[in-house]
Parts: C-alpha cells; structure tokens; sequence
C-alpha cells in the first residue's frame, strides 16, 4: 500500500505532466482497488453473449468474464493467412490485436464472431505521406510485440519492432504513427503498459536494458521523446517484462541467461530480488495475481514459480517440468476457491504452456498437480507464437499459420482422461504395488460442476439450483475427483486462514489467496486413488527365500557304487535341507521331501542290494546302457547332417536337412533315426562313399520296427542292446589305448553308434545268442558317467597296447561291415563275440584298477551309476520319477522354483535309467541341444561328451532336460534378483554345460579387476600400469625382491596373504617361508601369514 | 521483388564503425522521420519541457554518478574501447582449465588430449587469425590481479573481457572467492572490461546437480556482489565443458560482446531470418567454430550443434581443397553458381527424413561463413527469394566490416 501512495504522488524525478486527464474517483481508493481483482459477485447472468467488463465496474484489476451458458462452447476463429506474432487484448476484453511481420490489425470478438475491425497496416501503407507532409519511406516493420494501453489512454497500441524502435499508434488515427520511440539499439521483445497507470510504458531489448517511457509527454514531444529511465546491467537479452498486478512501481523481468528480476522502477541501481532461475535462457515471466509469485519458463523445460516477495536466497517452490522447452506461459486467470472456508476467495493455481514451435500442443497446468498437465490441446500445426487469456475459460492464441483462435478451456480434453487410471509395478523381491482410482463418469458440463459441488460440499456453495441454463459455474474445474478432488480434508489452521482474509480487507471475499495458502494444504486435493500393497501371489518371502538359498544342498558327491558312506551323505543332505525347510515354517513341504528322501533311500538301498548281487553272482564287465550311446550318437550324427554335404544321402534317408525343419516336421516319420550309426571317424574319411554305400531304402523299409534305441530298450528286451553295447565298450576302450589322443576321442564318440547299428533287432535268434552273454554287460562305474581323461586314464591300465589294436580294428572292420551289410546277413555277431573273449582277457587285466578309476571318476560323476536294465521299482506304489514330476509339478504350481531346483538337482543324479522319455521326445530333446550347444560353439566332440555326462542320465531316467534346464534358470533369475551371487554362481556350475539357459548370460561378460588396496576401487587399466586411477597410489612391488619380475622364476606372478593382505611375487614369498624358513610376513607387519 | 532491404540501405553511410551510433545506418528512416516531425512541432512548452527534462537527467546521473559512469562507457563502448582485435584473458585456479580451452578452442587441439597439458607457469598468449583476429591471454594462478607489485596496466588495459574459469568438479568456493576479488578489483579500476565466469567441467555431472550448483555459484557470486556495491555488475555465467559445444557457445557470447559490428549483424539477420522464413541464422567465423552474431530468436544448443558440426565439415572440406575458393568448393551438396561478382560457396543439407528443414551455407568471404537453420514453407522453390536476400545481406555485411 505504501507502493500505492507512491504511485499517486510519483517521484520527483518524473516530470509534471500537463495534460494529465482528471483522476477518476476510484482512483483515489486505488490502494484497495490494487489488492482485489474480480467481481463481488459470480456472473450469474444467463442472458449469452452479454459480456460483463471489469471496466464497468471501474476496477482496474484483470478479471474479465464471459458469460457462457455450461454446454456452451466458445470456440472462434478468425483466419488471417499471415504469420501473426503477438496479440494483445484491450482491457474490455472485446478486441484483440494482431501483430505480424506483415499484419497489424484489431480484431472484434463478439459472441464467437471475429471481425476484423481497424487495420493498422493497410492504413500505414495507405497514408503516403507522413505526418510532417514529407513522403513515407516504404519499409516493413516486423512486430515482435505489441501492448494495448488501458484506462483512459485506450486508444493507443505500441509495436515493439525487431529493429529496435517501438512505435506508438492512436487507433484513432490509425495512419500515423503517434510517437516512435528509438533508443534500443537492438531487438525489442516486449513492450508491456502499467495495469495501474496507462501512460507508463516498459520495453525490454535485446540489448540488455529496460527502459521506462512516459506516453504523457507524447503528445507534445512526439518526435523526440526520451525514456524516463534505463534499467541496464543485465549482459543479456530481456525476453519478458511485467508490471507487478498489485504494486504499481514494481515490475520483474527475465533475461537471456535465466536470471529473473525484481526491480522498482524508482531505484535504479539495483535490482530488489535478482534470482538465477534457470540454466537456458528464460523465455517468459508472469505474476501470480497475488503479486507475490513469478512464474519464470524457460527453454530448459522448466516452470518454476518463486516468491519474489522478499530478497533472501531463494530456490524455486514449485515447479513444472514441461515435456520441451517453455516458451510461453501464463497463469489462468483465478476462479473460485471451492475450500469452504475460503468464504469464496479467488485462487489461482493453474498456468497455460505453450512450447517451441515442433511441439504444437498446449498444456494447462496445475500446481497442485504438477506431474500431469490437467487439460491439452493442440490447436495448429506448429507451436502458437503467442497466447493470453480473455477470461477463466476463454484463451486466445494465434500461430504461425494466420489464425486467430479463441478456445473455451473446458472444452479441451483433459490429459487425465487418456490416461490409465490404474498401475502397478512389481519390486524384484516380489512386492507388488497396485494404484487405482475411480474414472468420473463422462457427463455433459452442464452437469458437470453444480453435480460435484452440490454432493461434496453443498453446505459451502451456494449453487442455484436451476442446472440447465445455468451459466458456467467459476469454480476450480480441476477439482474433478479423477484430476484432483474436492474435499476439505485437512483443516487449514486458523491462523493461515485469518491471514488469507486479512488481505482481502477491501471487500468481501473477493482478493485472490496468495498462491501459497492454496499449495501448502496441497494434501487435501490429491484424488482418491486406492493402492494395494502386498506380495506377490506365489511370490515366496524373501527371507524365506535368502534363507533357503543359502542352506540348501543341492548336489552330493557321488560314487560311482552305492555303498552305506554315500548313502549316509545322501541321507544327511536331505536331512538338513528337510530340517531347513521346516525351520522356516513351510512344514508341508519339509514333509514332502522327507517322503521323497525316504523313497529315494529305499530305493538306493535295494539298488544297492541289487547291486552288490550282481557282483557276487558275476564278474561284471563295465558296460554302456543303450540310451546314452543313444544321445551322443544321435547328437553326432545330427550334427554330422547337420555340418556336412547332406548330398550323397539318399533323400529318403535324409529328408531334412536342417535342425530347424527337424523341428518343424516333429512328427514325420523320416525323422525317425535311421539305426546306421556311421562312425564318425568313417563319415569323415569317406562320407561321400560310405553314405552311398548304405542301402537305405531298405532301411526304411526294415526300420518300420522301433527304430530308435529308446523305444527298444522299452519294449525289447534291454540285456540283448546292453550286451551289444558293453562288448563294444570294452572294445573301443582297448582300442582308444592304442591311438593317439585325438583319435581317441574320436573313437569314444565312435562309440555310442554301435547299439545303434542293431539291425538285428528282428533277428529273434541272435537275440537268443546275446541273452547268453548277458551276464558280460554288468558294470557299475560306467564309463558314460566319467569324463574323457578319466577314461583314457582307466584305459591306459590296459596292459598290452599291440594287442589291443588288433581288436580295435577288428571292431572298425566289424562296424563298417555291420553298416554296410546291415541286413544282408547275419554275420557280425560272430566277429563281436570274438572281440568280446579279448576283451574279457583284458578285463581281468583291468580288475585291480577297478577302484582307482571309480575314485578318479568321482569328481566329475554326474549321476549315479546303475542298472538301466532292471527295473528295481516295479511292482512299488511310488515310482521315484514320477514322484519326483509330481513333486515338481507341484512347487511349480506354487510359482517355488526354488524347491523344484532343490528336487531335481538333488534326486535326478540318483534316478535310475529306468524310465527313459519317449523316442519322440527324446529326438526333440537332442535335436534342440545339439543345436543349442552348436550355436555355443561347441565342437561335436564336447557336444557328444556333454550328452554322455549330463543329458544321457536325465534323460533315460524319464525327466526332461527342458523342464530342468527352465526351472533353474527361473530359479537362478531369482536369485540374481535377489542378489544372491554366490547362490547364483552356485547353481550355474551346477548347469555348466548341460543346461545354456542358466549361465549362458553370465559367461559372456565376466572381467577381473584389480582391487586398489588404499582406494577400493577397481584398477581399470589392469597390470598394464601400476597406479590405481582413483587415488593415483602405485602398487606396492614385491616386499622380497623389489623388482618387477621374480629373480626366482615364477614370472610376475603374484601371490597374497588373506590375513594381513600382504603379498608378493609368489616365487619370492615361495623361497621367503620354505628356503628362508621366514614365519613372519617379508613385510614385517607382524602376521604369521605361514601359520 | 520485395526484399528485406530496400537498395539504397547502404547508400547513406556505409561504414558503421567510426559512427556514434553504429544502428543508424540500418534505418536511416527513423531518424529522417524523427527529425521531419521535430521540425514541424515545436511548441514553447515543449521547450520548457526540453530543459526541464535535461535538468532532470542531470540529476539523475548525479544520483547515480557511479552507476551511469559504467553506464556511459558501456554505451559508448562500440566506439571507445577496443580498437584492435577481441581480447580475452582467461584466469582461475590451477588445473581449473584455462590451457585447456585455449588449445580446444583457438589450437583445435582434441579435447582428450588436453590431459597431458602441463600447468601455465607464464603469462601466454595465444592468437587465432581468422576472420576476426582472436587474441587469449592466460594469468597462471599464482600470479593474482590483487597483488600490488603486479604491472596490472599491462595486463588488463588491453583486455576486452575477463574469463574467470571455475573447475565445477572441484572445490569450488576457494575460486568463488578469488573470482569476486578479481571482479571487485576490475570493477574498481578496469570497468570496462567484461567479466565472464565460465563454470566449466561441467560434463560428466548430472542434469539436476549441473543446475544446482550453477545456480548456487550464479546467487553466490551476485549476493557477495552486492554486499560489495558492486551488484550493478553484470556478470555472465556459462556452463563450459570442452568436450561438447558448450565452450564454443560460450566463447562465441564472450567474443560478441566485444564487437562493436554485433547490432547491425543481428538487425541484418533478424530481417533476413524474417523474410526468408528461415528458423536460426548463425555468422560463423569458420577457421573457430564461433559464430559473431546470430538472430535475436531464442537460441536452442541444438540448433547450433548442427551448425557448428556442419562448418566442421566445410573446414574439413576446405583444409583439403584450400581455403580460396578459386578451385571450387567441393561440399556435400554444392551447387555454384555464377554471379557478377564471381563464385559463391554455397551449400545445403537436409538433416530431417521429411526435407522441410535443411541447413544453408554460404561463404560471405574465405573466412566468415553465413549457416542458416531453414524452417518450413522455405523450400527450394523459395531459393530465388533466399538466394536474393542472401546476395544482399552478403554485399552488406561486407560493407559493415569493410573499415
């Protein structure tokens, strides 16, 4: 108020204005008219199109009203098809004016009609002469802005020009330019005229200044008028200049490089509140109508409000982040506060955004809010080069395309309304967060407002009860309850309140709340919105789960026989993940393992038994089962199809070529494997002959009967293929002995083929001759479950390697003829019973290193070793697979992939083979891994080993590698979610190589990083340089020889204590603790790093 | 064909420089018509007014005798101060990079291999002849403005502008408070000469901490200012990093302010931006990657990476085929054409998949090069119109710099 008085009787400094209009009477109660814009009462009227202008009422705030009926909407337009700058609209709120590079005229909005009515260019151009008489120079003026005066200096309109002059026009004499004013030398941005006294005009330039101008003096100093005052300082551009809407000597303005300014214009020196708003420049400024807040927008997507009330050190207390950069923004123009208590003050806490020119779309804004636009609308192509608002729900823009739009804001589709209502996220440990709220219904507006207002608060409101020309309710539109809701939750403190009411002194309820009156009880505006927390359904506890994961055993070290210590490690690792389990409550599941832990024993215990049988009744040969000669010899030869010409094979027997149509023709009967298992070693020497030798149709023919190792060992009597195939075991064995490393791996994925080269699988009476040998093919530490060395290591007991190379290629010769002649004759049974009585000789040779080898094939068994051929389950009521699947199946249910890994990883080692999958599957099931592996870029020579090792055991004990390999990498997901990494890193060596799933993504980017022992952090350029990067400390040398290298050999390797962390090249430390027979650390730290 | 500038704009008074006021020659209308209308109404009153207004203005530069002092200067400035080339000194802390922007911007040394530079012991000055002859003098650390025994006539009398350069990913508030010692000691005796603070390293940092502190530095240093009285000051800020454009872009604002051509290119761009429809125009020095002047449209760094990647290619293209345009200028896309006054280097690319928008290059001479932003309905068929327009801003630039 003391800025009012000011205002009146204004500084010395200004001269004496002669011509000064009389005073109007209201002005001398200025000092309230300042504090209070608005009505003092709501526009009821219904009559359309009867605008009520403030100016009527001799108030010289903003507020203006159109009078609209609710389902009225006032959309106009008015097309000019020239690129319009700026608009400006007089203080009636009737016209608009229209500036452009090439346009320059005020336009008439009535009742939605637009008329062009004075056009200032037409009648510049028109006007040849200048006032003085002297002819007018042509030169177009490019407006960047433009201001209508107010009050009684109406008529006039200023034009801020790119060239740095601002020229002044009387509407009246439209032709002349009534003053030019040219004292920026650069661009001119903004031109704006003082709410309060008309003749005061700013402009803000490029240049850096703004400067004050004084219309009174126009009139008599035309030509010459000088501005009032300067405000420089500011190394930028000004983009935007306002006069404060409550103190008539204040305005602020915003620069180029984002400060924002508050500065009365009777001080010159200083700005009063100078704040660095934003890092690019600031494109537009606006004061909330309280007077106290600018809003600031600015090219870095920012929307900051500050209180420029007082000078202190300042961040900004509100803001938007706008989707691009801001370059235009204007608070909506105050509604109704619908807070009862308010007593129907005016509020205003919603702001208009327009962005840069790709961005054509138009945001409303909420500060309550201030996450969403609350209303959108894009009404040109390209970005509106200006906007303002006429009233609370009209908004005038005009755009690059020419036109002049007026837009009813409650007609635009509010952003809430396309948006999802609900959501919800799910944390890695299995919360789940779920949000809802309720949709409003879609009523017409009519409804709209006076529905919300009466049902919520009808004690605060007095809405007239008529609703259907009922004119347009001044309420807060965002109060919708889908957007924010209506709802005096939190009691505003009295105090607050009081202070509210205070300013407002002047009238009854009508001065504008200070914004952050309205913003600090932001709480009782959130909308509704339900939300669910809770867990994830299936999802396990997460202690529960860390808790498990670490105590599960998941594997145990197997022997190769079933003796009483191993079956005590069984019994143990059971019991302790049984014991876990019910330790952490889940009692149903703790007693479904111990139910499956005791048939797993049972069953071990009469395997056992079995077992021990068959060795005190015979000397058991090591012998192969079928099925996992089956899988690598499959795996192989699919390779082989696979990798090689598939040329010189009939097409009858090789009717698919790829993996991938393999797969898509799953069930023709050409996929059948065809029973010539060609060695490899031949298909590599002769493929081309060897394969155009086969007699294949024939094979087909023959083959109609189970052809495939799988279905025979189910439905043929399984002794006779055994029997087969421990003869050829034992032969290759011997054989592998004689050639060199190579050659004998080859020979050992040679192997697997010869079961598959039963052609006499019809052939009743040779089965007979085979049953009689069955007694050869008993073997416990089948050689299928050791890895190669292990096995070339047992071979090499082998006493007498000429010898064994006779029998070696005996066994090619009898492969080879048994492939060539495959149903010819009978002939090979004879040859393999030769070979069988060498090989016998050779066993007994073999019989002390029986021990050894199983010891040595311990570390790498996968899977127990046993009886494939004797089905020690039958006639039980639980079959340990298909309890086993069930179990599975079960936890799976449950989403416990995590008790499903413990199952399987635990029993599927100890299945017996006696349940093999079916033929079909089993095709699928090693088509997709050799592919698989292949792709991983295994040799075919892994590839078979992995099937011998890992798949052939799951596999021929009925469970599917798939299903395993999916449940453990659901598991290991789990745990890495977790961050279980130890647990993690557990289970994928539990997968290596089996199953890619799991630990394929892990293998890829696994670097080491030296750790910097002073720092912590890792060393990134690794042993190239011996200084960390983060604290620039070098690494210590080696406390023994200080050198870079050892003196005693070993290189630069380097070795360290876990105690004192210590070390040294491991040679040095080497000879330092054993030769030197140092105890202590070579550092002398004191730490016996020995003991 | 109506154009921007009507033909005899340069008639009048064709070299801007040694005038008072440099935009005049621009709009020789305003001040024909100014005057016509001063001749034709004289009133006593006014007369009264004249004085009492001149009284007034007396007085009020009396109130504010220190501030319209600067005012004065600055005012004056076009004419006055820096006769020669732009000059800047760099200052700051040690290994706040000072060297560094030195070598990036004027040696175009690759921003990573600034790593090695060894720490400035000596005062040294680095000049870059191109269009505009740049001259960069850098203040090592231990010698400070303060000091009595410094010669500060030598140093700061020829200095157009002052660059304060403050290593954000350090400790900061140590060179905040050298920086204001700094500025109060210019203030006090060089008031002339700018003050810039470049608030530099600042890749690396994230968006929300890179406005926090350049925010924090910005109210610090104006508050400290203020208590100071020297509040009236203006100080700029930039956020540097050598490794983006950002330096570039800061330089090309330092390097602005020293020129006294600034408003008449940018008059001349904003008109010629207005009538071509063309979206940002930028005058590149083309050996520095700084451009002199730009339209008075809101600036976006985007617009000027493009640019500014753009004028790499030509100097990549020109370091290869020569600078003199004789033999041809062998862009991307160039057309020549023949002209009166011999070839024209000029050249367009789209950078947009629907081709509204390209960028336009033209050689207004060896040294300076006109990159244009074009925006939409400016389309080829418009090239007559732009190339006109082009034709007559190139003539008149070459007129403003001819001195």
């Amino acid at each position: 108020m003391k800025e009012g008085n000011n205002v009146t009787a204004p500084p010395a400094s200004i001269p004496k204005p002669p011509p000064l209009p009389t005073p109007r009477p209201l002005q001398r109660a200025r000092d309230a008219a300042y504090k209070f814009i608005g009505y003092p009462s709501r526009p009821s009227s219904p009559h359309v199109g009867v605008r009520r202008e403030a100016l009527t009422q001799g108030v010289t705030g903003k507020a203006r009203y159109a009078s609209l009926t609710a389902t009225q909407n006032a959309t106009a337009i008015h097309k000019t098809g020239l690129e319009i700058n700026t608009i400006a609209i007089n203080e009636r709120g009737t016209h608009a004016l229209l500036g452009g590079k090439e346009i320059f005229k005020t336009v008439k909005i009535e009742d939605g009609i637009c008329a062009e009515e004075v056009n200032l260019r037409t009648a510049i151009r028109s006007t040849p002469n200048a006032a003085s008489g002297k002819p007018r120079q042509t030169y177009s003026i490019d407006i960047a802005d433009v201001a209508w005066a107010k009050g009684d200096c109406g008529d006039y309109v200023a034009a801020a020009t790119s060239s740095g002059k601002i020229i002044l026009y009387d509407l009246g004499h439209a032709g002349f330019p009534a003053v030019q004013l040219h004292e920026h030398f650069r661009q001119v941005h903004t031109v704006t005229f003082n709410p309060h006294r008309s003749t005061l005009l700013l402009s803000g330039s490029q240049d850096g200044t703004v400067r004050l101008w004084d219309l009174r003096d126009v009139r008599h100093e035309a030509n010459s008028l000088q501005s009032k005052r300067k405000f420089s300082g500011q190394s930028d551009g000004v983009r935007d200049v306002k006069w404060s809407p409550t103190d008539g000597v204040d305005f602020a303005f915003g620069t180029d490089s984002g400060w924002v300014q508050r500065w009365d214009m009777r001080n010159l020196k200083a700005a009063k509140v100078k704040v660095p708003a934003h890092t690019l420049s600031c494109n537009i400024i606006d004061w909330h109508p309280d007077g106290k807040h600018i809003a600031s927008a600015s090219s870095d997507q920012f929307v900051r409000v500050w209180d420029f009330s007082h000078n202190s050190k300042q961040r900004a207390l509100w803001e938007i982040k706008a989707p691009h950069p801001v370059m235009n923004a204007r608070w909506r123009p105050s509604c109704e506060s619908s807070m009862p208590h308010d007593n129907g003050a005016r509020q205003c806490t919603q702001l208009v955004t327009a962005y840069d020119r790709e961005h054509p779309v138009i945001h409303v804004w909420d500060l309550r809010r201030p996450a969403m636009p609350f209303r959108e609308m894009a009404p040109y192509s390209s970005a509106p080069t200006d906007l303002l608002w006429h009233s609370q729900d009209l908004l005038w823009t005009v755009g690059r395309e020419g036109a002049f739009l007026q837009s009813d804001i409650q007609h635009a589709p509010k952003v809430i309304d396309k948006r999802n209502l609900s959501s919800f996220a799910i944390s890695p440990e299995g919360d789940v967060k779920f949000v809802t709220q309720k949709r409003k219904q879609r009523r017409s507006p009519k409804h709209h407002h006076p529905s919300i207002q009466t049902s919520n608060n009808g004690d605060s409101l007095s809405v007239s009860p008529d609703t259907i020309l009922l004119s347009r309710s001044w309420a807060d539109d965002s109060l919708d309850h889908s957007f924010l809701r209506v709802a005096p939750a939190k009691r505003q403190s009295r105090s607050e309140s009081a202070a509210a009411m205070d300013i407002n002194n002047g009238g009854p309820s009508m001065a504008v709340l200070p914004l952050g009156v309205i913003m600090n009880n932001r709480v009782s505006f959130a909308p509704q919105q339900s939300m669910i927390i809770g867990r994830l359904p299936y999802h396990v506890d997460p202690d529960v789960f860390r808790d498990l994961a670490r105590g599960y055993t998941h594997s145990v070290k197997l022997t190769s026989s079933i003796d009483d210590g191993l079956l005590r490690v069984i019994e143990d690792a059971f019991d302790s993940n049984t014991q876990l389990i019910a330790s952490a409550g889940l009692h149903n599941r703790a007693q479904s393992v111990k139910i499956v832990a005791f048939i797993t024993l049972n069953h071990l215990k009469v395997r056992a038994k079995a077992q021990l049988e068959k060795k005190v009744e015979t000397h058991e040969h090591p012998r192969h089962a079928t099925g996992q000669t089956a899988l690598s010899a499959l795996a192989v030869r699919l390779l082989a199809e696979h990798s090689e010409s598939p040329e010189p094979w009939p097409p009858s027997v090789q009717p698919v070529s790829t993996l991938t149509k393999q797969l898509a023709a799953m069930d023709s009967t050409s996929n059948v494997p065809t029973p010539l298992a060609r060695p490899v070693s031949d298909a590599n020497l002769s493929a081309a002959q060897n394969g155009a030798q086969l007699p294949d149709p024939d094979n087909d023919e023959q083959l109609t009967l189970p052809p495939s190792l799988t279905a025979h060992v189910q439905q043929v009597l399984p002794p006779e293929i055994s029997f087969f195939n421990s003869q050829l075991t034992a032969n290759n064995l011997k054989s592998l002995t004689g050639t060199d490393r190579v050659d004998m791996v080859r020979r050992w994925s040679i192997q697997p083929k010869v079961p598959l080269s039963l052609d006499p699988v019809d052939d009743k009476p040779k089965l007979q001759t085979h049953d009689s040998n069955e007694s050869f093919s008993f073997m416990v530490g089948s050689a299928d479950s050791k890895d190669l060395s292990s096995s070339l290591g047992s071979a090499r007991h082998a006493s007498d390697p000429n010898l064994l190379v006779v029998p070696a290629t005996t066994v090619r010769a009898g492969n080879r003829s048994a492939n060539g002649n495959t149903n010819e004759d009978v002939a090979p049974p004879a040859e393999i019973v030769e070979i069988r009585i060498a090989s016998r000789g050779r066993e007994h040779a073999d019989e002390p290193s029986s021990s050894p080898r199983a010891s040595g094939a311990d570390e790498s068994l996968y899977s127990l070793p046993d009886e494939p051929a004797q089905d020690l389950e039958e006639g039980k009521p639980f079959i340990l697979v298909e309890l086993l699947t069930e179990l599975v199946k079960d936890a799976l249910k449950a989403g416990d992939a995590q008790t499903a890994t413990m199952l399987v990883t635990m029993i599927a080692p100890l299945l017996p083979r006696t349940h093999p999958l079916s033929h079909q599957e089993v095709e699928d099931t090693v088509l997709t891994y050799t592919d698989t592996y292949a792709l991983m870029g295994f040799l075919p020579e892994e590839i078979a080993g992995v099937f011998d090792k890992h798949l052939q055991h799951t596999v021929m004990a009925g469970l599917q590698p798939l299903q395993i390999e999916s449940i453990m990498s659901c598991y290991h997901e789990q745990l890495m979610s977790f961050r279980m990494f130890t647990e993690a890193a557990y289970l994928r060596k539990l997968a290596y190589p089996a199953y890619p799933a799991v630990y394929e993504d892990y293998m890829k980017d696994n670097t080491i990083h030296l750790k910097c022992g002073r720092c912590g952090k890792s060393v990134q350029n690794g042993m190239a340089r011996t200084t960390c990067e983060g604290c620039s400390e070098k690494q210590a040398s080696c406390p023994v020889c200080r050198l870079n290298e050892s003196p005693y050999r070993g290189g630069m390797l380097m070795s360290s204590c876990m105690l004192c962390g210590h070390g040294g090249h491991a040679e040095c430390l080497r000879q330092w603790f054993e030769d030197a027979k140092g105890e202590e650390c070579p550092t002398g730290c004191g730490c016996l790093c020995s003991g | 064909m109506r154009t921007l500038f009507s033909e005899n704009i340069l008639s009048p008074s064709p070299t801007p420089a040694p005038q008072s006021n440099p935009f005049e020659l621009l709009f020789p209308s305003s001040i024909s018509t100014a005057s016509s209308a001063d001749s034709t109404q004289s009133s006593p009153t006014q007369n009264e007014w004249l004085t009492q207004h001149l009284q007034n203005q007396q007085r009020t530069e009396s109130e504010t005798a220190n501030q319209a002092n600067y005012a004065a200067n600055g005012q004056q400035a076009p004419n006055v101060r820096r006769k020669g080339n732009p000059k800047m000194l760099f200052m700051g802390l040690r290994r706040s990079g000072k060297s560094s922007i030195q070598k990036v911007v004027f040696e175009k040394l690759s921003p990573a291999d600034t790593l090695f530079l060894e720490p400035t012991s000596r005062i040294g000055t680095v000049k870059m002849q191109s269009f505009i002859t740049f001259e960069s003098v850098e203040l090592p650390h231990q010698l400070s403005a303060t000091t009595p025994d410094f010669d500060h006539h030598a140093v700061f009398s020829h200095i157009g502008a002052v660059i304060w350069v403050l290593d954000v990913q350090d400790e900061y508030l140590t060179s905040i408070s050298e920086m204001i010692q700094t500025a109060v000691f210019l203030a006090e005796n060089y008031p002339r000469v700018n003050f810039e603070v470049f608030i530099h390293k600042t890749d690396g940092l994230s968006e929300e901490y890179k406005y926090e502190t350049f925010r924090e530095v910005r109210q610090r240093v104006q508050d400290e200012l203020s208590d100071l009285g020297h509040g009236d000051r203006s100080v700029s800020y930039f956020q540097t990093s050598i490794f983006d454009h950002s330096i570039f872009e800061a330089m090309s604002k330092v390097v602005q302010r020293l020129l006294p051509q600034l408003p008449a290119m940018e008059a001349l761009l904003n008109k010629l931006c207005s009538t071509c429809g063309i979206q940002k125009a930028y005058l590149f020095d083309t050996m520095s990657k700084i451009y002199v002047a730009t339209d008075a449209s809101p600036t976006f760094l985007k617009d000027y990476e493009v640019c500014s990647d753009y004028v790499d290619v030509i100097v990549d293209i020109k370091q290869i085929y020569g600078w003199h345009g004789q033999d041809g200028e062998g862009k991307a896309v160039s057309e020549r054409r023949n002209q009166d006054d011999g070839d024209i280097g000029e050249s367009m690319v789209t950078y947009d998949r629907s081709g509204d928008t390209y960028i336009y290059a033209r050689e207004i001479n060896d040294y300076l090069s006109l990159i244009c932003v074009m925006g939409k309905g400016s389309t080829t068929n418009k090239r007559v119109l732009i190339d006109y327009n082009v034709g007559i801003l190139h003539d008149a630039l070459l007129q403003v710099f001819k001195v």
